[in-house]
């Protein structure tokens, strides 16, 4: 079983704006479903882009030691918008793996000591990964999928 | 502090998008590294208490930056916008419909001088308001001395005049209007069509120009005054007479120092997606967007 098809993921926006340009919401709405976690900070900048994830839950920062950190963070990691910063946070403090597609987020979560850090590629093997196995359970194989693919490379 | 061009106020929904503008170009110059690389522009304070002649003292002035930008006194400036963006004066444009502002300056050893002009404006008018607030920038330093707003001053303030001073002899220095006229028109009558070549040729509205080649006596008054209603009686008064065409400014937006700050950080990972949309106060989408075009653009430069 691939690793992200078990952990809870705090997702930045960067990724879920990717899926909702490629008309894929619905999808990654459902490969993340019950297990999905969304800083209000992402919820906010997601908002002024009128796009909603359904299915995601959101946690806002409510603990000194959270505020403390993200602010710590916000000066340190100068590069960083809200959104990512409260993904990390979320990530670092409810044990879950980190969901984005921006470079500086994911050393910042290696920095930081998050234990599994993705991106839309890591979805991507992940679902078709979750497909192919499906498709030979059902003994034949899924045309769709490398399309999708081919689609998400053209996004990234 | 800031000030109006007109004795209006700086309305509120202009003040607080200035102040994030100036304070996202510091923070991304000090992201990418470039923060204090250019040199501010020199502080020539004027001291009502000293100095007796605030015009004169205006003229040196202009005459004296247009020799430290290696101006000289003769050739037109071509683009206003690109010229201070280069040394690195904050320059923000936007349009902001129903308010007499016309251009709102602030300076502080952080930030440097920023200038914001309105876009709603004639290309003119948003030239001479760059030139205009630079003037307050050098030469009014001391006087921005609250953070917080302030109001525009009145059009005869004193402070006021000699930035408008700054403005016509930065943009049209005598020593080069001078020689044009006598190169272009001679001892020929003027007429509208020699204004319309002049004013392209600095680049300032058709009335400015009357009135500085009165002003030099290369015109008579009474020969200024007749221009003045001929080109009143073909001008909507809303708009500039045979206006210039905004490419210049398209051609410095497209290429300001800011945006080639923001796509060198981000296209090399010292700035994320989150971060672009708040510097450019932009939503997510369009900051994906306008990220996937940059990206797009290199690939075919590169191809």
């Amino acid at each position: 079983m691939h690793k992200l098809e078990t952990t809870s993921v705090s997702v930045d926006s960067s990724v879920v704006v990717d899926f909702h340009l490629t008309g894929n919401l619905p999808f990654f709405e459902n490969a993340f479903a019950g297990r999905m976690l969304m800083s209000d900070f992402v919820e906010d900048e997601l908002g002024e882009s009128q796009i909603r994830v359904l299915g995601a839950e959101i946690i806002p920062l409510t603990k000194d030691e959270e505020w403390n950190f993200f602010a710590q963070l916000r000066k340190r990691k100068r590069g960083l918008g809200a959104g990512e910063l409260g993904g990390i946070t979320v990530a670092k403090f409810d044990n879950a793996s980190l969901l984005t597609n921006d470079r500086q987020a994911r050393q910042t979560a290696d920095e930081v000591g998050i234990g599994q850090v993705v991106c839309v590629l890591d979805v991507l093997v992940s679902m078709w990964s979750s497909e192919e196995k499906l498709s030979n359970k059902l003994g034949h194989q899924t045309t769709c999928t490398p399309s999708r693919a081919s689609q998400w490379n053209k996004c990234l | 502090m800031y000030r109006a061009l007109a004795d209006a106020v700086a309305p509120s929904d202009l003040r607080l998008p200035f102040e994030h503008s100036c304070k996202a170009y510091r923070e991304l110059e000090e992201i990418v590294g470039e923060a204090d690389i250019l040199l501010p522009p020199p502080d020539y304070t004027f001291n009502p208490g000293v100095h007796s002649k605030p015009i004169q003292f205006a003229t040196q002035v202009a005459y004296s930056e247009r020799d430290r930008l290696g101006l000289g006194l003769l050739e037109p400036i071509e683009n206003l916008f690109r010229l201070f963006d280069d040394r690195g004066i904050k320059i923000f444009r936007r349009v902001i419909e129903d308010h007499d502002v016309y251009g709102i300056s602030a300076f502080s050893p952080e930030y440097g001088a920023c200038i914001f002009v309105n876009a709603a404006n004639t290309v003119e008018r948003q030239i001479f308001s760059l030139a205009h607030e630079y003037g307050h920038a050098l030469m009014h330093r001391s006087f921005y001395k609250s953070t917080a707003p302030a109001a525009g001053l009145a059009k005869d303030h004193e402070l006021e005049l000699m930035a408008n001073q700054f403005g016509v002899c930065f943009l049209v220095p005598e020593l080069s209007l001078r020689e044009v006229y006598l190169r272009d028109i001679g001892d020929k009558q003027i007429g509208v069509e020699d204004v319309v070549h002049m004013k392209r040729l600095f680049r300032v509205s058709a009335k400015m120009m009357i009135e500085r080649l009165s002003d030099l006596s290369l015109v008579p008054r009474k020969e200024g005054s007749r221009l003045f209603e001929e080109i009143e009686k073909h001008q909507d008064p809303k708009k500039e007479f045979v206006p210039l065409s905004d490419e210049l400014i398209k051609e410095w937006e497209d290429n300001s120092r800011f945006l080639h700050l923001l796509k060198r950080g981000l296209l090399g990972g010292m700035v994320s997606l989150g971060k672009f949309a708040e510097l450019m106060n932009v939503s997510l989408v369009e900051a994906r967007q306008a990220v996937q075009s940059w990206r797009k653009e290199i690939s075919f430069a590169q191809a």
